[in-house]
């Protein structure tokens, strides 16, 4: 896959993983990995990222003796996948042109 | 590589960056590999999955210039330390005269300058008003003495007055623009030096 289609995907795909509850980085990653390739290492700076552009908000919870980071989706996050479905129904209609090819 | 170890030259490898990008990093990759674990994977393992530390080096390298990008923050003010007050109490009688006597200077250099455009107008201004006078009494002159000579010499002055008049004045204006104008850039050129 593009490296910046992939990048622009993994972005949405953790929003998504985020979605309907507060989630920490293992287990986006267990969420996302049946649908695109993700690591740790890739994760970190995607979670970054979204953090610093206001998509996401964190908070520390006690978990078995140690702090374990979750992540929270934030209203401009939800405007982030909204935004993103839009744009894919116009982009499926054009995949469906390529496959198709015109009308004769 | 156990988890201990992994961590260890991780935070050695990303010395020199902010603290804090150093902790966030560390943080991120401590929480992940002991979520590994709790699913069963050995330490080694759990640090198997994280990848390389070069790669999570240069990234968290790339991240770090990000938020460290250099702000436009204005440099502090320098307090006045207390040798240096001294210094300007005691020299006072010295240099606050020196400084009135230079600005006085700067002024009568500035009224000099205009002054010899006020003389150049004036001189300007009296040519045209020869030149009105002299054109316009010409005839009353001729008719009153019935001398030829007087309304030439009347009419002949006024014209060359006014012949000299005119490019007087374009020559003041456009040394007075030249003038102005490079005021104008010598004050510019100042403020953005002081910038």
């Amino acid at each position: 896959m593009d490296i910046q289609l992939k990048r622009g995907l993994l972005d949405i795909c953790v929003l998504a993983a985020i979605k309907n509850e507060d989630s920490y980085g293992y287990q986006i990653i267990k969420d996302i990995k049946p649908y695109i390739n993700i690591s740790e290492s890739t994760l970190y700076p995607i979670l970054r990222r979204l953090e610093e552009a206001g998509h996401l908000t964190v908070r520390s919870v006690e978990h078995n003796g140690r702090l374990r980071k979750y992540y929270h989706i934030t209203p401009s996050g939800l405007t982030r996948l909204s935004a993103f479905a839009e744009e894919w129904k116009e982009i499926m209609s054009i995949y469906q042109f390529v496959i198709r090819g015109t009308k004769k | 590589m156990n988890k201990i170890e992994f961590l260890s030259v991780l935070k050695k490898r990303l010395s020199g960056l902010p603290q804090a990008d150093i902790d966030r990093t560390v943080d991120y990759y401590t929480e992940m590999i002991d979520d590994c674990m709790e699913e069963g994977m050995t330490s080694a393992q759990a640090v198997a999955r994280m990848g390389t530390i070069d790669e999570i080096v240069v990234q968290a390298r790339a991240n770090a210039r990000y938020s460290d990008a250099p702000k436009t923050v204005p440099p502090p003010r320098r307090r006045m330390r207390t040798w240096e007050t001294v210094l300007l109490c005691v020299g006072f009688p010295l240099w606050f005269p020196l400084t009135l006597a230079a600005a006085i200077i700067a002024l009568a250099v500035v009224i000099v300058i205009f002054a010899v455009y006020i003389v150049f107008y004036a001189v300007d201004l009296s040519l045209a008003a020869v030149a009105v006078t002299g054109i316009l009494t010409s005839p009353i002159v001729a008719f009153g003495n019935g001398s030829l000579t007087q309304f030439l010499l009347f009419f002949g002055g006024g014209l060359v007055c006014a012949g000299l008049a005119v490019p007087l004045f374009f020559a003041c204006n456009a040394l007075t623009v030249k003038t102005a104008s490079m005021i104008k850039h010598i004050i510019i050129r100042k403020r953005k030096e002081q910038r």
